[in-house]
């Protein structure tokens, strides 16, 4: 492990650390980390492995054009990822004050698309997926397109988003889920939490 | 130059909502859950459509140190002071919990401390100020929308730009004609 660094053992206790000294372009003497040693737009190991170099768009599993008789039952979007300041990933949800910010997960969703179903402001909501069904509240705003929802991530329990996605069809070659554009629909909720009162 | 007699600058267009300042004034201040006070929040204005074009804004909130505070005019027991480098204090020996200025405050910057039981808001960190550091939210805004500046500085950053202010506050926009 010292070979690399030319240092014997007791001159790095002395020493008391070491680190390798910041070269920069280094790519200028060695290129790049590729086969060809030059930045790759055709990815060649992906070539060798028998898969398309080029990175080219292909329409989900399930969207609206690919699977249009699914699109009827289920006609929203999800889309999911968004973060938020408070949390990092699923990491403070426990801290009180940061909790108080957001206490519940929120579903964006355009207003027009809201009104359509019947939602309003804060409303508990189900996102139900061919799959399984969710819990959120709804946050409307118009930076969201109004067939899409936008559902936030690791949240606990039935609030989480992994319920409603798939995870059969992964990537054929690095094996990631689909987190994104999987279709659902939305209705309220048939009881709404934290007494808030629906208007009728 | 004395830390005192600087001003709060907040740029509306810098602060990209991110909640620091609340977080690092309820920490600085032991403003726990169980208290129900938030000195200092964000508010989120939540996109709209003005011009045809699509409109997002944070807008920090806190005590703004009026120059003729409505909660001194109503505190019973005088517990309430504007300090003479215009920070205006609560006292809380003095304070009895009446809450009275809770309803008088006009902008909400005015809590009960449902744990200790008195009044309690943003007075700009004052054991800090005093310590010789600006006050928490300043110091953790990442962003870099509030600042405390002097009056010199103050005039500089804000050439050009709407603001409205008080004696210790300033609040500045480009974007938007700030209103009071």
């Amino acid at each position: 492990m010292l070979e690399k660094t030319g240092l014997t053992w007791e001159d790095l206790k002395q020493k008391g650390g070491f680190s390798f000294p910041d070269v920069y372009k280094k790519y200028e003497k060695d290129g790049f980390s590729t086969p060809s040693k030059k930045v790759e737009l055709a990815n060649s190991k992906m070539r060798n492995l028998g898969f398309d170099p080029l990175p080219r768009y292909r329409e989900p599993d399930e969207s609206p054009i690919s699977t249009p008789e699914l699109a009827k039952e289920y006609p929203l979007i999800i889309t999911t990822g968004g973060r938020v300041p408070m949390y990092r990933h699923s990491e403070g949800r426990n801290i009180s004050i940061l909790r108080d910010l957001m206490p519940h997960p929120l579903m964006s969703i355009n207003p027009i698309t809201a009104k359509e179903l019947g939602i309003e402001e804060g409303d508990d909501v189900v996102i139900e997926s061919p799959r399984a069904r969710m819990e959120a509240k709804a946050y409307l705003t118009i930076g969201i397109h109004p067939r899409v929802v936008q559902l936030p991530s690791h949240w606990p329990g039935m609030q989480n988003v992994n319920l409603v996605m798939d995870n059969e069809r992964c990537a054929p070659l690095i094996g990631s889920t689909q987190l994104r554009c999987q279709l659902c629909r939305v209705y309220p909720a048939p009881y709404q939490r934290c007494g808030v009162k629906r208007k009728k | 130059m004395n830390l005192m007699d600087k001003k709060m600058l907040i740029i509306l267009d810098c602060c990209i909502g991110c909640h620091a300042c609340e977080i690092a004034c309820r920490q600085e201040h032991d403003l726990v859950y169980e208290t129900y006070s938030k000195w200092c929040r964000v508010m989120t204005i939540k996109p709209r459509q003005v011009q045809n074009e699509l409109h997002l804004d944070f807008f920090p909130t806190m005590c703004l140190h009026c120059d003729d505070p409505l909660c001194i005019r109503c505190c019973p027991v005088e517990a309430i002071i504007k300090r003479e480098d215009r920070i205006v204090v609560v006292d809380n020996e003095k304070c009895n919990g009446c809450g009275l200025c809770v309803y008088a405050c006009p902008h909400g910057a005015m809590f009960f401390n449902e744990v200790t039981k008195v009044a309690g808001k943003c007075n700009m960190c004052l054991e800090r100020l005093e310590y010789g550091i600006e006050p928490s939210c300043v110091q953790h805004c990442i962003g870099g929308a509030l600042r405390y500046v002097t009056q010199e500085d103050l005039e500089e950053t804000t050439k050009g730009k709407h603001i409205t202010s008080t004696g210790k506050i300033c609040y500045a926009s480009s974007k938007w004609r700030l209103v009071r």
